[in-house]
């Protein structure tokens, strides 16, 4: 009797345990949870950071944002996928207000990597029948996916005007001279500090104006006398690379998509700033997103040199309010070094194939494609930087920010984002950081930069056939 | 039973398996075939186009490809004997009818294999963080000066992959071993008793050896599983310090979703996995019949 009242339960369990499972399944996408921290960076690549930072601030509102949009409004519904519902779902909100009642927004919420791999499943399947009609990309995967998929995303070019957005931005979204996407959020990189423990070491806000890396690096030194740390260091993410190069107007490949290591000045002298980091005892070592966080809001460290999405870890450490600032980033000694330079950002991809495709477009054009309204109200509300230049001379931007010490810090991250210098990013960015990661070790630990750059090109190559 | 009879025994139990195994037909076995020629397509994204035997080619020039695999490889070779020998050992331990608590034992070695793959990685993760608990305690203990970074270290972060596999598996397949000691028969062990037989002498003369067919299914198990090895890879290190703990299966994932999407050498990369488990198997089964 007790063993056939065990059986039994253990059958309940089971079936129990098969239904949950098939629902999770089904809903895996919403629940999985954990969106991005802000809307950054690193188009896949393989860095240590990449999906910590998806488990960073989990400000999720799971599915209840899809559901919600089905209870209100009428005209036609456009299916939008994207991640993030305290940035991006924000941004559809506010634009829904601005288009009126002529479609109804379903906001579709997944975390970032769900999300960009269930457009790739989706679009190779070649189902048009679930299609959504908008989806969100992160800019350094675009061009990948409009090389994958051609005919899947429709181009904008006669509905918004390119020349309205920040000119990096165009090209990034964009493939095989045609443009496709609807520029969103920018990633201007900035150096962030902290003006006390700068202070401390002997330097004034002026000073970090104008840094060289050099300079940069010195400031190491005297920080680490005062018993703090320049920066966090993660010898097995490079993303740092990213803002670098392109302040340098240089990329990890060519304006042919063809690998350029091995005669980048500009890559060599990352790889000589991440040794020197790597060798130095002023940066704290950090393996994954918690411990790169941990050490912001602890105040371990001086500096972080991020785009303008970081800003959203540093502002929760409440405590150090008043003690942060933001300059331009440090500049390399390269030819056509500048202080700018951006590092992630996403734009709004509509379907070709779609069931509502003309009336995502025309939403999309009348709002993210034009509407300075909009813009204004997304960064007045919550700090949303959009690339769209008329927007630019908002209200919003003159507005001094509180925890960086009064500095207007909108108004000069937009001041750097019409000065990056526009680079090809090409579609096979995370392929190129993947193929250097494999050899950062070999670098790191004195091994032949030149040859280790050579057998990294010859795996990138192989990669991208 | 008559022949009638046997048929209708028979039809029964068809019957009985014939809609599961539809389904494994249609969701298992279909979409196998299907990857098969897809393995012989080249091209990023949607634009395939037939190209026979060229993703197979391509391997041998891959150096990731190779890294992953031997890195997948090394895994299996020292985590599998490892845990099969400590999952044995702990259920002839456990299967003492003289010790007291048995259950909460059992209980308790079994439990890890309940928490979820990437839960248990993320913990992993924080406890060998270059802050975390583990060089805590070494530093206070005085065993180290300065923090180790596990998991960016080489030959570290592929020892806290192990250890957490072995952490993670060991209970599962202790549970199938005490199920096969419980069915050998007890008047063997007795005999041996009154012989003189100590305990390793029991355990490597006569238990060892009953227990072969099992440790035979469940190094086929842990071989499956640790060639499919994902998500605590991904969790714990990313596949780094560099390719150092990257798997082949993280690799596929990489090739499908990461980069820009080449499905049809993935789907290779993928065939070549499978041909190697069926080979190992073979192998593994031949070597344990031979003896």
């Amino acid at each position: 009797m007790k063993k056939r009242f065990v059986a039994l339960a253990m059958m309940a369990v089971l079936t129990v345990g098969m239904i949950a499972g098939c629902g999770n399944g089904d809903g895996g996408s919403g629940d999985s949870g954990n969106t991005d921290a802000g809307n950054n960076t690193d188009a896949g690549s393989q860095t240590q950071q990449t999906p910590e930072q998806t488990e960073a601030p989990a400000d999720n509102a799971g599915d209840d944002a899809g559901d919600q949009a089905d209870a209100s409004g009428e005209g036609t519904e456009i299916t939008v996928w994207a991640w993030d519902a305290a940035f991006n779902g924000y941004a559809l909100e506010e634009a829904q207000k601005i288009y009126g009642d002529g479609v109804k927004v379903n906001f579709v919420e997944m975390a970032k990597a769900d999300c960009l791999q269930k457009i790739h499943t989706t679009l190779a399947s070649g189902v048009t029948d679930d299609l959504p009609d908008v989806v969100l990309i992160s800019d350094l995967n675009a061009p990948g996916y409009l090389m994958s998929y051609p005919g899947a995303f429709r181009s904008m070019e006669d509905m918004i005007n390119y020349e309205d957005f920040a000119s990096y931005k165009k090209s990034m979204v964009s493939y095989d001279g045609v443009s496709y996407g609807v520029p969103f959020d920018t990633g201007v990189a900035g150096l962030f500090y902290r003006t006390d423990y700068i202070e401390e070491a002997g330097y004034t806000a002026e000073d970090m104006q104008d840094l060289t890396w050099e300079e940069y690096l010195a400031l190491g030194e005297k920080l680490k006398e005062n018993g703090h740390m320049l920066q966090t260091y993660n010898p097995n993410d490079i993303a740092e690379f990213q803002i670098m190069l392109q302040s340098a107007g240089k990329w990890f490949t060519d304006a042919d998509g063809k690998a350029d290591f091995v005669d980048n000045a500009a890559l060599k002298e990352c790889y000589d700033i991440f040794k020197t980091l790597n060798d130095s005892d002023y940066v704290k070592v950090v393996s994954d997103w918690t411990e790169f966080a941990g050490a912001i809001n602890g105040g371990d460290v001086a500096c972080v040199l991020r785009g303008s999405w970081i800003s959203s870890t540093i502002i929760q450490g409440e405590d150090q309010s008043g003690k942060w600032a933001v300059a331009p980033v440090p500049k390399l000694s390269v030819e056509g070094a500048t202080h700018y330079s951006n590092q992630g950002g996403s734009s709004w991809f509509v379907l070709a194939n779609s069931k509502n495709s003309d009336a995502a477009a025309d939403f999309m054009a009348k709002t993210f494609g034009s509407s300075t309204e909009l813009y204004n109200t997304l960064l007045g509300e919550k700090n949303i930087m959009g690339t769209y230049l008329p927007a630019s001379s908002a209200e919003a931007y003159s507005v001094g920010s509180e925890f960086y010490g009064g500095q207007t810090v909108n108004a000069d991250l937009a001041d750097w984002l019409g000065q990056i210098p526009e680079v090809p990013t090409g579609a096979f960015s995370a392929e190129a950081q993947a193929a250097l990661v494999g050899v950062t070790p070999d670098i790191l630990s004195g091994g032949d930069l030149d040859a280790a750059l050579a057998t990294a090109a010859e795996q990138f190559e192989q990669s991208i056939q | 039973m008559s022949k009638k009879g046997k048929r209708r025994f028979q039809l029964t139990g068809w019957s009985m398996v014939v809609v599961a195994a539809a389904f494994v037909l249609f969701f298992s076995y279909v979409p196998m075939v299907q990857a098969f020629f897809l393995s012989l397509k080249t091209g990023k994204g949607a634009n395939l186009e037939f190209s026979g035997l060229a993703n197979y080619a391509r391997m041998f020039q891959d150096k990731v490809f190779w890294t992953t695999l031997g890195n997948t490889l090394l895994y299996a070779v020292i985590q599998i004997p490892v845990m099969i020998f400590l999952a044995l050992l702990i259920a002839v331990l456990l299967n003492d009818p003289g010790l007291k608590l048995r259950g909460i034992y059992r209980t308790c070695i079994f439990l890890p294999c309940v928490t979820s793959l990437v839960s248990y990685s993320i913990l992993f993760k924080n406890l060998f963080a270059v802050d975390g608990l583990v060089n805590q305690l070494l530093l206070k203990l005085g065993l180290i000066d300065t923090a180790i970074p596990f998991v960016l270290t080489d030959g570290w972060a592929k020892a806290v992959v192990v250890i957490a596999l072995l952490w993670r598996h060991t209970g599962y397949f202790m549970i199938f071993f005490l199920s096969a000691l419980q069915n050998i028969d007890q008047s063997v062990f007795e005999a041996a008793k009154l012989d003189g037989s100590n305990f390793f002498q029991t355990f490597f003369r006569i238990t060892m050896p009953m227990m072969r067919p099992i440790v035979f299914l469940t190094s086929v198990m842990a071989l499956n599983n640790t060639l499919q090895l994902f998500d605590e890879v991904v969790n714990l290190t990313n596949g780094g310090p560099g390719n150092a703990t990257r798997t082949i299966s993280q690799y596929i994932y990489d090739l499908s979703f990461t980069y820009v999407p080449s499905y049809g050498y993935a789907a290779a990369v993928s065939y070549v996995v499978l041909l190697l488990i069926v080979l190992i198997t073979i192998v593994q089964k031949k070597v344990i019949r031979e003896k």
